[in-house]
């Protein structure tokens, strides 16, 4: 009986904001206020239900459900882990927080009627991608998301927005094909593509090595992972800041799950190792954290600014799975916890200052940390767990992280996450700088530049509590003895490690 | 020994929340004071002032524990890896030193910041960066340690900027950024210890890193050197230091020099005395490392000294001189702890206590530099030392206290600087006993020369701020609380100077107890005389060199220049090499970025081209498909439209075949019907012939009856006639008669009239006959003529015509 409710619990879990979409999408057209209610009620309750099967996984349980094959080996299935669950809930609950932020923030926005449905569809495709049971099931809510996410990219119908949309249409349709080949040759390798039969491919070869590089290139461009992050940096800043929060919070890790699955579940560590293929992945990483880091150090468009580092950080993820062993593993599943709460606040805090300024450009932020010092507190605490300054949760992942680096005999990579956790600091610090003691300086030099207006006042309470809570969570998760978050990553980690079986 | 006595054994370990208390009581205060502190402005430097004597008295609280031994309190996995407080010796009197430093200072903060205009941040951000200082002595593994030490770094970063001008904001930078890249390579540190050793813990580690390379090691001690030497201002690190202090109210420099760079000190004296070192006494392979490092460390330190000393002597600025002060200082330190070091195994004690005695002593007379520094400025208001002079004379109190603090630190017998010095000199002159060699004995030599240095710059400040021609400056008054701590910190000086055996035994040789020190050189130490013979000539021999250096100086006035911008070890190597990373790797990020950017739009933009040259001839073939197919299209539409025009031909053949058919079979039944009226015509015709003929054979009948009647009329006429004729002749011949007896008269008379009378009558009845023409029942054979019947046939015609067309008329 259990266990026929745990099988239902994900196809209900990623069904139920897809329907409620539609039912968003037609209240609508009658009144704002039941559609705003409508949708933090739908990823509320999305949450919950995420959570609700918490229990049942924590015993060890994988709810696993094929609802219908189309061939044998290959159907629509759902299966929950514990890595699908740690990812799901962290979306949730960072979807949630964005929703409740979303009212106050799109009230002076147009297209809302456009934007909620979109929205919780589209954290029902994300579910989806989480919760799926085999490859076709992830690789249709792949795309689906991914297209849906599209109409969040060009909200602004702005001549860049609908560039750097396009933009990150056509990169996202070919990441598409090269997933879909992917799975169409582990499909013939292999003859399923299921999750749940242990690892897949046993052998190296052309073929498997031709799949390997779909499944990055297809995986990696959601990830934004070096040399096919191009669309990241232009799409994540022009979106909605909520949008962008999630964006780069949450859907950047999309791409982080499909690799940590086609690396542990797909192939395995011993082949992987064998054959060297995550050298490809650590040259890369090491690419894409640098870039990232000495790139968002000389952009002047906050989020853009952030954008980059999310570049940067993705490339933390990526270096964290290709150094294939537990504690790399435990530092890459909580740095994923970790940067989508950081990035979260930080898109979130840039938001609510963009909201009430209307200003983008660093320079022009002086003082404002006085003028709004909640929402730049979390925004300092969230730059500070960034740079990776105890006791916040980015350096418990970063040291995490160093730690298996070593273990696999690998100071380079240590030297390299210092290097960018340098190149965070130089270009957090000054933000942090101007928004809290800037500005007086001005004033005696007599000159006033493009400045923050006078009568600024902190963002409305629907806007500064989610992103309070999220700078909380940064120093909680940090803090806290035996936290939530770094309980399941070891769980995740040590599952991972023995190839996906519990 | 005394000191075992006197403390409880390393290996008892006493649990207890006074060292939390005493690190998070700062901290809470600081929380209060901000929040407070935005009403009560005035208020909010005396409640600081308090709570900095209740963290001090909190740390004295530390001593009753520690007469039992280690104070130890674990938070077991906070952070994932566990924040454990541990207090032995070393951490008290690290901590003991910056609780006075803090609590003296701020005392004196809560008056002297008026001149500062109260600046909201001070006092909580004091606080807190006092917290975090004693977080970093009094923790027992380096994570926590790093953790207060980065604490640290962003809380002091506040304290930088208090003044918030352009030169605070740019220091503050500097050293924020220095700090964060300090601690990453500290980070980097410590990852490798863990890695290499599985632990954190601050112990003896050498043993679990015996597996590790030299080279590896080196880097280890190096990432943690340059760590914490940003910190202390070690030589090629120092350069945040002067700007830093010299663009920052004494208090913050006071606080800074006195007690935060000793936390650099200190964690240098952890990594390389205790954790590289093995825990064991025995002679083996495992000192080698330490041996080699301290040897350098001692070089690095020298260089510290003399190059601070040697910029100190051409400040113009105070606080610039007290700070290039501070890194001399700090190179007396590097030097006792890598003589330390390099004595391993034999006097390292020597150098150990002198290191740590000198930094207990720098606090006490840097801190009271800078306070009275910032009674100058208070004072006076200025720092420049062009502008100050005579100050002997208006501040003869100040002037007493300033040469207390200058002999102190320039080691003159007596005083606190003295014996450290000394203990350092002897630390190095036992290294010379031991290793021999030239570089050691220029290695003293150095350290000499460095110390006579120390006396030149502060006597150099004196003269120009104390003797002299009188600053024209106004002059103010102080209140007694500025001085209030100066008389503490002479007091510490002076019960130093003449009873070091106090501190020297009971407290810096008692504490190394947590070291694998050599009995015997801490026994050494112990038994030294500090007023014998050598050390006080040692003294003297300083003081003459000083004098020797300085009088040709201040002859030449050599102190007046200023040296070169580029003439420092920021401007010729930090600022090019931070311009180098910040070039190679933004540059190079940006120019991947744009490249891969331009490779994806150039594949694209190709891609693209291609698609357009093969749309174009897809087009071309487009159009001639469409051309063709228009042609063809249109041929198919001519043939439609011939198609069309056969079919319509054909219809309208058809119909008008139809209608010919029609008309033809109605003509048909036409003619049929003219037919057959023809022949009814024919018929009636006949019928009338025949009646026709009747009537005409009744004609005949009647014309021969009529003729015969005519006839017998014509006779009877003819006999009348003949009658009228013979009457007429008999008339006629009576009337001849008559007419010729007439004929004379009448000439001539018409003949017959009778006869003509007759022809009228036929004609008359002939014209009778024909009137009735149309009448063909009448028509006879007599009557009859060609023009009437051809009349009666066209007519005939032209009825069946338009009989005819009226029914096709009527049938369109």
């Amino acid at each position: 009986m259990e266990a026929v409710f745990y099988n239902f619990m994900p196809i209900w879990t990623v069904m139920f904001p897809i329907f409620m979409s539609m039912v968003i999408f037609i209240i609508s057209r009658r009144s704002e206020k039941l559609r705003d209610g409508l949708s933090v009620a739908t990823a509320v309750v999305t949450f919950f239900s995420v959570a609700a099967m918490y229990p049942y996984l924590a015993a060890g349980n994988i709810i696993d459900y094929t609802i219908f094959d189309i061939l044998p080996g290959l159907g629509v299935s759902v299966r929950v882990d514990i890595l699908s669950f740690s990812l799901a809930i962290i979306s949730s609950f960072v979807w949630m927080l964005v929703a409740i932020y979303s009212i106050d923030y799109m009230s002076h926005e147009h297209g809302g009627d456009r934007y909620y449905p979109i929205f919780i569809f589209t954290l029902g495709s994300c579910l989806g991608i989480f919760m799926a049971g085999d490859f076709f099931t992830l690789f249709i809510f792949f795309e689906l998301m991914s297209l849906i996410s599209y109409v969040l990219v060009i909200h602004e119908e702005t001549r860049e927005a609908l560039r750097a949309g396009y933009k990150y249409l056509i990169m996202t349709i070919i990441g598409g094909l090269a997933l879909f080949f992917a799975i169409i040759l582990t499909f013939e390798l292999a003859g399923t593509v299921s999750l749940s039969q242990g690892t897949l491919i046993t052998a190296a070869g052309t073929l498997p090595f031709l799949a390997f590089l779909s499944f990055l290139v297809g995986f990696g461009m959601k990830a934004g992972m070096f040399p096919l992050h191009v669309w990241l940096p232009d799409a994540h800043p022009v979106a909605p800041s909520p949008a962008s929060a999630l964006l780069s919070g949450i859907m950047l890790k999309t791409g982080a799950y499909g690799m940590l699955r086609v690396l542990f579940t797909v192939f395995n560590i011993p082949l992987v190792k064998e054959t060297g293929w995550d050298m490809i992945m650590l040259v890369l990483a090491v690419i894409t954290i640098l870039l990232g880091s000495a790139v968002a150090l000389t952009q002047e468009d906050l989020k853009r600014r952030l954008a980059y580092s999310s570049v940067g950080q993705m490339g933390y993820i990526i270096l964290g799975m290709a150094l294939l062993n537990e504690t790399a593993l435990v530092g890459d599943v909580f740095h994923i916890f970790s940067h989508a709460l950081m990035k979260s606040t930080l898109f979130l805090a840039a938001g609510a200052i963009i909201w009430k300024t209307g200003l983008r450009n660093i320079n022009d932020l002086q003082g404002i940390g006085k003028k709004m010092p909640v929402t730049m507190g979390a925004f300092t605490i969230a730059a500070l767990a960034m740079i990776g300054i105890p006791p916040l949760n980015g350096f418990l992942s970063k040291w995490t992280l160093a730690l298996g680096a070593l273990e696999a005999g690998a100071p380079l990579y240590v030297v390299v996450l210092l290097i960018s956790s340098l190149l965070n600091g130089l270009y957090y610090l000054p933000i942090i700088i101007a928004a809290f003691f800037g500005g007086e300086e001005e004033e005696e030099g007599g000159h006033h530049g493009e400045g923050i207006p006078f009568n600024i006042q902190e963002a409305a309470h629907r806007m500064v509590i989610p992103v309070a809570i999220l700078g909380l969570a940064c120093i909680v998760f940090g803090l806290m003895p035996n936290n939530f978050a770094f309980e399941l990553s070891l769980r995740t980690a040590s599952f991972l490690i023995n190839a996906g079986m519990p | 020994m005394a000191a075992s006595e006197l403390w409880g054994e390393a290996t008892n370990i006493v649990l207890s929340w006074r060292p939390v208390a005493v690190v998070l009581f700062p901290m809470t205060a600081a929380l209060v004071l901000a929040v407070l502190g935005v009403k009560k402005k005035r208020h909010i430097g005396f409640w600081a002032a308090v709570a900095g004597c209740i963290t001090f008295l909190l740390v004295l609280s530390l001593l009753p524990l520690l007469r039992e031994g280690v104070v130890e309190h674990r938070f077991a996995d906070m952070m994932g890896l566990g924040l454990m407080f541990r207090v032995d010796l070393l951490g008290f009197i690290f901590a003991f030193l910056m609780s006075l430093a803090w609590m003296l200072v701020l005392v004196y903060a809560s008056h002297y910041l008026q001149v500062e205009g109260f600046p909201v941040f001070y006092f909580p951000f004091a606080l807190l960066t006092l917290g975090s200082c004693l977080g970093v002595v009094l923790t027992g593994d380096l994570v926590s340690l790093f953790l207060f030490f980065e604490l640290m770094t962003f809380s002091s970063f506040v304290l930088v900027i208090t003044r918030r001008d352009r030169p605070a904001m740019a220091a503050g930078k500097l050293y924020l950024y220095m700090g964060v890249a300090g601690g990453l390579i500290l980070l980097f540190g410590i990852f490798a210890i863990f890695n290499a050793a599985g632990t954190v813990e601050i112990a003896p580690l050498m043993q679990e890193l015996a597996g590790v390379e030299k080279t590896g090691l080196g880097i280890v001690f190096g990432c943690f050197f340059i760590g914490f030497g940003i910190k202390a201002g070690v030589v090629p690190l120092h350069f945040w230091m002067p700007k830093a202090y010299g663009a920052g109210p004494a208090v913050v420099n006071a606080l800074s020099s006195g007690a935060m760079i000793k936390a650099g000190v200190y964690g240098i004296l952890r990594v390389l005395l205790l954790i590289l070192t093995p825990a064991s006494l025995e002679w083996s392979e495992l000192y080698s490392f330490a041996l080699s490092s301290g040897y350098w460390v001692m070089w690095i330190g020298l260089l510290t000294m003399v190059a601070g000393a040697l910029l100190a002597l051409f400040q113009g600025h105070i606080m610039r001189l007290l700070a290039f002060s501070s890194i001399s200082q700090v190179g007396y330190m590097i030097t006792g702890l890598g003589a330390a070091a390099y004595l391993l195994g034999a006097e390292e004690a020597m150098g150990y206590s002198g290191a740590v005695l000198h930094a207990f002593n720098h606090t006490l007379y840097k801190t009271a530099f800078f306070l009275i520094a910032g009674i100058i400025f208070y004072r006076a208001g200025t720092l420049e030392l062009g502008k100050l002079g005579g100050l002997a004379k208006k501040m003869p109190l100040l002037t007493a206290f300033f040469v207390l603090a200058a002999l102190g630190i320039a080691g003159v017998p007596g005083l606190n600087g003295y014996i450290s010095k000394t203990l350092v000199h002897d630390a190095l002159l036992e290294a010379y006993k031991l290793y021999g060699g030239w570089d050691i004995y220029l290695a003293e030599k150095i350290f000499v020369a460095g110390s006579a240095l120390t006396l030149c710059y502060y006597l150099k400040f004196f003269q120009k701020a104390f003797l002299g021609e009188e600053t024209r400056a106004r002059i103010r008054s102080a209140p007694w609380l500025l001085y209030a701590p100066l008389f503490v910190l002479g007091l510490f000086m002076l019960v130093v100077g003449l009873q070091p055996g106090f501190f020297v035994e009971d407290f810096v040789l008692a504490s190394t107890y947590a070291f694998t020190f050599e009995p015997y050189g801490i026994e050494h130490v112990a038994r030294l005389d500090f007023f014998s013979y050598q050390p006080l000539a040692a003294a003297l021999t300083v003081i003459i060199t000083a004098v020797a250096i300085y009088v040709p100086l201040y002859r030449w006035k050599l102190f007046d220049r200023e040296l070169p911008a580029w003439f420092s070890v920021e401007s010729m190597l930090m600022l090019p090499a931070a311009r180098l990373f910040y070039q190679i790797l933004c540059r190079m990020g940006v120019t991947l970025d744009h490249s891969v950017n331009r490779l994806y739009f150039g594949v694209g933009g190709k891609f693209l081209k291609f698609c357009r040259y093969v749309g174009s001839f897809d087009s071309n073939l487009d159009s001639f498909f469409e051309q063709s197919s228009r042609k063809v299209y249109r041929l198919m539409e001519r043939s439609r439209e011939l198609d069309d025009a056969l079919n319509e031909a054909y219809e309208k053949t058809g119909s008008t075949a139809r209608d010919f058919a029609d008309r033809s079979s109605r003509l048909d039944g036409a003619l049929n019907r003219a037919y057959e009226s023809t022949g009814r015509a024919a018929r009636g015709l006949a019928d009338r012939t025949a009646h026709f003929d009747k009537a005409l054979d009744k004609t005949y009948a009647a014309t021969g009856r009529a003729a015969r009647n005519l006839a017998e009329k014509t006779t009877r006429f003819d006999r009348a006639l003949d009658k009228t004729y013979e009457s007429s002749s008999k008339t006629a011949q009576k009337l001849a008669g008559k007419t010729l007896r007439l004929e004379r008269v009448e000439v001539k008379e018409p003949a017959p009239t009778a006869a003509p009378d007759g022809r009228e009558k036929a004609e008359a009845g002939d014209r009778k006959g024909r009137r009735p023409a149309f009448n063909p029942l009448e028509w006879n054979i007599k009557n009859i003529n060609f023009d009437q019947l051809l009349m009666v046939l066209m007519l005939g015609i032209v009825i069946f015509i338009l009989f005819y067309y009226g029914r096709a008329l009527v049938d369109l």
